[in-house]
């Protein structure tokens, strides 16, 4: 991956993230189109296993960012795809801290959360119709979700106990 | 929670070694989102902070443009230690996950030709995919009885999700509208 590129993925990122509200995974819509859609940098495959390897690896929701940047290009990638998601919330908050709290503050506040709250749950909706729409296997992959669907909602199973049995299961059944 | 939600917080992390410590226990231990962590070890085990401070600081650090945990490390280590305390919570929370995260890629990538290792990432894709979704149902479901903040997030969803429209066109459009509704709902 030329310079050029590289410097293209961070910009990228660094552009979703300003806009991130409500966790990295909702922004996995727009990631999938740039990386995958436009410059077939990863496989489809390649993006869902990026999302699984995180879940399955302890650390923050970003961390599936820096697979991805690393799949791409290795720990230059790693860091484009990490450093531009993180740069903003490395810079606003030292300046929030020193503004002070004032009242108009906190309302404005209370507006933004509430206001990005319902953007943030379309964004979700839309990383969730991406990801189902295109699971492997078609009716194993769709079998697979609804059974953790069913299970994190009827039990108190650990979500990262669901993620290895599944790895364990689909070890063994032919896709 | 509920019994230390009156009290107060205790003493403030004196080095930035404990910072960079208590957020490395943090991010080890953390499995499919690190709330619930970030409070349990910031609140009740160091008691760093108040719950209600916790609470307020979490609020800002969600509004703020970036990765919501990311903005808690710095706002944090900043308000005790400065850009070093900054640095140092921000480090604990990202340097191993990374190195591990790499790792079992390498480790992935090295063995992927073989048929029973892509089957497995098939299913843990598979099940990452339930995860996202059970978490957009809990998100979904906040939005019972709010009419405006449900026809928000169906044009979110049809602009991103179905015209797959960047995300910055719907935030600059949607979520100014969005947030302006709100400001203005709370004063009539």
């Amino acid at each position: 991956m030329s310079n050029t590129e590289l410097l293209a993925l961070f910009l990228h990122f660094l552009s979703l993230s300003v806009f991130a509200t409500g966790g990295a995974i909702s922004l996995a819509s727009d990631m999938h189109r740039y990386v995958v859609d436009q410059h077939g940098y990863l496989s489809h495959t390649q993006f869902v296993n990026s999302i699984a390897m995180a879940q399955a690896s302890p650390g923050p929701n970003i961390m599936f960012v820096t697979v991805m940047g690393w799949q791409i290009a290795g720990v230059k990638g790693a860091l484009a795809t990490t450093i531009g998601l993180s740069l903003p919330a490395l810079i606003f908050p030292f300046v929030v801290s020193r503004l002070g709290r004032k009242a108009q503050f906190e309302r404005g506040l209370r507006a933004m959360q509430r206001g990005l709250g319902p953007v943030a749950i379309g964004l979700m909706l839309s990383t969730c119709f991406l990801l189902v729409r295109d699971a492997p296997g078609v009716w194993k992959g769709a079998a697979i979700i609804i059974a953790t669907v069913a299970l994190l909602t009827l039990t108190r199973i650990p979500p990262v106990l669901l993620i290895f049995a599944a790895g364990g299961l689909g070890a063994f059944i032919p896709w | 929670m509920d019994e230390l939600a009156s009290e107060d917080a205790g003493p403030p992390p004196e080095l930035a070694r404990e910072l960079f410590l208590a957020f490395a226990w943090i991010s080890l231990q953390s499995f499919g989102g690190a709330l619930t962590f970030i409070e349990r070890t910031v609140v009740r085990d160091k008691r760093w902070l108040s719950a209600k401070e916790f609470l307020g600081l979490y609020a800002v650090s969600q509004v703020l443009p970036g990765p919501t945990g990311v903005s808690f490390c710095v706002l944090l280590g900043d308000r005790f230690l400065g850009v070093r305390g900054a640095a140092a919570a921000l480090g604990g929370f990202l340097l191993l996950p990374s190195v591990i995260i790499v790792s079992v890629a390498t480790v992935f990538q090295q063995f992927q030709h073989v048929p029973q290792v892509q089957g497995a990432l098939h299913g843990m894709g598979a099940a990452s995919v339930g995860l996202i979704v059970t978490t957009a149902f809990r998100m979904s479901r906040t939005l019972r009885g709010q009419r405006i903040g449900i026809a928000v997030a169906a044009l979110s969803f049809a602009a991103v999700g179905l015209a797959r429209l960047p995300v910055s066109t719907v935030m600059l459009t949607l979520g100014v509208l969005s947030v302006w509704l709100a400001w203005r709902s709370r004063h009539p």
